[in-house]
């Protein structure tokens, strides 16, 4: 099984990426090594998606049912989307913590092999499943990359003084197309409840988590609109609803309740 | 923010827990049916016609101003928030502490808090979708798809519950039933029967793990859980072990195994080899059930493998429908993610279990009647379309101060 060749993935990885971030460092006094950390994460996105490959065929499901098997594809879409902003903004803030950020998904995954190995249970096989928890899988991604954005505005408003408008932008571009895909993501969540349970909502702890990610970010979407000046509470709000997006991702089974309902499987 | 607003989207969310919380001491918590239909269409019809003649009767109060401006669309979904992240924290269940359950907050969804937040949000999106009509531009098209989406989801949602009527149905092989039980475990009949003529179930292969003394898995090896298939090789102590053979359905009498056809009874079996240094021997493992305990072999002092029963590929159940003037239809077959359309309710697999007295396969069937389930999808589509075009719609950009 292709998980035992995880290391080699996570060493070509790491390498990659961190021999980009160095270069981006120094990428003033070489046009090299400005070439050479935009174009590096490549490798270490096109290694993830060639594991990510191989898994799938071995497997013979698509991989994105264990906490193991999404981490692979958060690390990949966090890196993969963070490196096309980066492209386009030059932001290398985004760069280095996108890079972090996967790395450490990766890491995860290295140190508890035990979640790698788990049958799909027949309620997970339809063909509603993929399209759910991918397009979650990128809103998240998306997101994550809106809240990395967030906290740079927040520290350089506060280290200037002067609302960082180019990072509330950046943010709030991110935002968007990162909630329309929470709310595709959600819909078609209920839309295959329906056909598998019979019910396309039922209050369960994902799902009022879930809700919660979406009002939040509702939240940021209207302030920014209705109030554009202010930029402190909309940059502290974004960083606010990227925790309650992880408390609704990883954080629900360590609260009261949070081990029932029909997201509980594949641990 | 100026001051009148800012006041305003304070005050009405106060008034609302208030008004919610006096209406939740003295009422208690709203039921479903007290929306039965025709009242749920009544309250829909009201609400989408009077919404508008508010609106444009009123549109010029500051009342009416306010509550289809942003600051009204934060105050509202900021109280939905607030008690959704109650929901999320506190669990929705019988609580320790009576104040919980005196209050209503181990069943928000049920209280007038709530459902007056909703209606906050409704009352909100209304004016706004309203205030909206005066241009028409496709930024205004997108905008009236993404909030009459959520207004129909709401209200449809909300209103849909009370005629929604949701039946467990268990039917054992070759019986017929004509009754369910909804979830408070009431008797109903929804006018025709199941019969269950055969019910199918596949496995996937077992699972092999090696075992402590304590009967955890040992260590966080790659080779713990792992699924096996013929001719596998695991390590397992000081063993090599290989998988001969894998006996799905097999029947366990002293020291033989053999295969059986009926499940029913059945234990799943698995013939090893094990070497190590000196010597190499064959032995079954098997999982086991009331009649035969699980076979494991000894790998060490410490160490034992042992068979994980193996977990359901697939299940599903060949039925007929019938109705009281007799049969009504050629026999279906539903399987989890492939419900059955009959009329005007909905057939669903929903789980099965072994009935302890017989060790028959016991079937069960969820029926649901959900009538305004076309409404909420449109909600949902106009939604997710809306969702779409707003992936590329351009935002409006901060002006530097």
């Amino acid at each position: 099984m292709i998980w035992s060749r995880l290391d080699i993935i996570f060493v070509v990885f790491i390498v990659s990426w961190l021999s980009g971030s160095i270069s981006l460092i120094f990428d003033k006094k070489s046009a090299f090594l400005k070439k050479y950390s935009s174009i590096i994460p490549a490798l270490a996105n096109v290694s993830l998606i060639l594991f990510i490959s191989v898994l799938w065929t071995q497997l013979e499901r698509p991989p994105i049912k264990t906490m193991a098997e999404t981490r692979l594809w958060y690390a990949m879409f966090v890196s993969l989307i963070t490196w096309i902003i980066y492209l386009r903004t030059k932001v290398k803030t985004l760069y280095f913590l996108g890079f972090i950020m996967s790395s450490v998904f990766i890491t995860v995954d290295l140190i508890h092999p035990e979640y790698q190995s788990k049958n799909l249970m027949p309620a997970l096989q339809s063909p509603w499943f993929i399209p759910h928890v991918v397009i979650y899988m990128i809103a998240y991604a998306v997101l994550a990359a809106a809240c990395l954005t967030a906290v740079t505005g927040l520290v350089n408003t506060k280290r200037t003084g002067i609302a960082d408008s180019k990072n509330i932008d950046l943010s709030m571009k991110l935002v968007y197309p990162g909630f329309g895909l929470l709310s595709t993501g959600m819909v078609l969540g209920a839309v295959w409840a329906k056909i598998a349970w019979g019910n396309y909502w039922t209050w369960d702890p994902k799902e009022t988590w879930a809700l919660l990610t979406w009002l939040f970010y509702l939240i940021c979407i209207h302030l920014h609109f209705s109030f554009p000046k202010k930029h402190k509470l909309l940059l502290i709000l974004l960083a606010f609803s990227f925790i309650v997006l992880i408390i609704t991702w990883l954080g629900i089974r360590y609260l009261p309740g949070g081990m029932s309902g029909m997201h509980v499987y594949g641990q | 923010m100026n001051k009148g607003k800012f006041k305003f989207s304070v005050i009405i969310p106060i008034f609302i827990l208030i008004t919610g919380l006096c209406l939740h001491f003295t009422q208690g918590l709203i039921r479903p049916e007290w929306f039965s239909f025709p009242v749920n269409l009544i309250i829909g019809l009201e609400l989408f016609c009077g919404i508008p003649l508010v609106y444009f009767f009123f549109k010029n109060k500051k009342a009416v101003q306010f509550l289809s401006s942003g600051a009204a669309a934060i105050s509202a979904i900021s109280l939905f928030a607030f008690l959704t992240t109650i929901m999320a924290v506190l669990p929705q269940e019988k609580p320790s502490y009576s104040f919980i359950e005196f209050s209503g907050l181990n069943n928000i969804v049920f209280t007038w808090y709530f459902t007056l937040s909703a209606l906050y949000i409704l009352i909100c999106l209304g004016f706004v979708i309203l205030r909206r009509f005066n241009a028409f531009s496709l930024r205004n098209i997108v905008f009236f798809i993404n909030h009459f989406g959520l207004w129909l989801v709401i209200v449809t949602g909300f209103l849909g519950q009370a005629d929604k009527i949701k039946l467990n149905i268990p039917v054992a092989e070759g019986s017929l039933v004509w009754y369910g039980f909804d979830p408070d475990n009431k008797y109903f009949e929804p006018g025709f029967a199941i019969k269950l003529t055969d019910f199918k179930i596949e496995y996937y292969n077992p699972k092999i793990g090696v075992f402590n003394s304590d009967g955890e898995l040992t260590g966080k090896t790659r080779e713990a859980l792992s699924e096996i298939k013929q001719k596998d090789k695991i390590k397992a102590g000081n063993y090599d072990v290989e998988i001969l053979e894998i006996l799905q359905y097999a029947s366990v009498s002293g020291d033989s195994v053999y295969a059986v056809t009926e499940n029913r009874g059945a234990v799943t079996a698995v013939r090893l080899k094990l070497s190590d240094d000196k010597n190499s021997f064959e032995k079954w493992i098997y999982t086991g059930n009331k009649m035969v305990k699980p076979g494991i072999i000894a790998t060490g002092t410490e160490n034992f493998i042992a068979l994980i029963p193996p977990e359901p590929k697939y299940f599903g159940s060949d039925i007929e429908f019938y109705t009281r003037s007799g049969i009504s239809a050629e026999p279906h077959n539903i399987s989890v993610n492939k419900p059955l359309k009959y009329y005007s309710w909905t057939i669903y697999q929903s789980s099965y279990y072994s009935d302890p007295e017989s060790g028959n396969i016991i079937s069960v069937f969820s029926a649901v009647y959900d009538p305004w389930l076309p409404f909420t999808y449109a909600g949902m589509f106009m939604l997710i379309s809306g969702a779409v075009f707003m992936m590329f719609t351009k935002i409006r950009t901060v002006k530097k101060d």
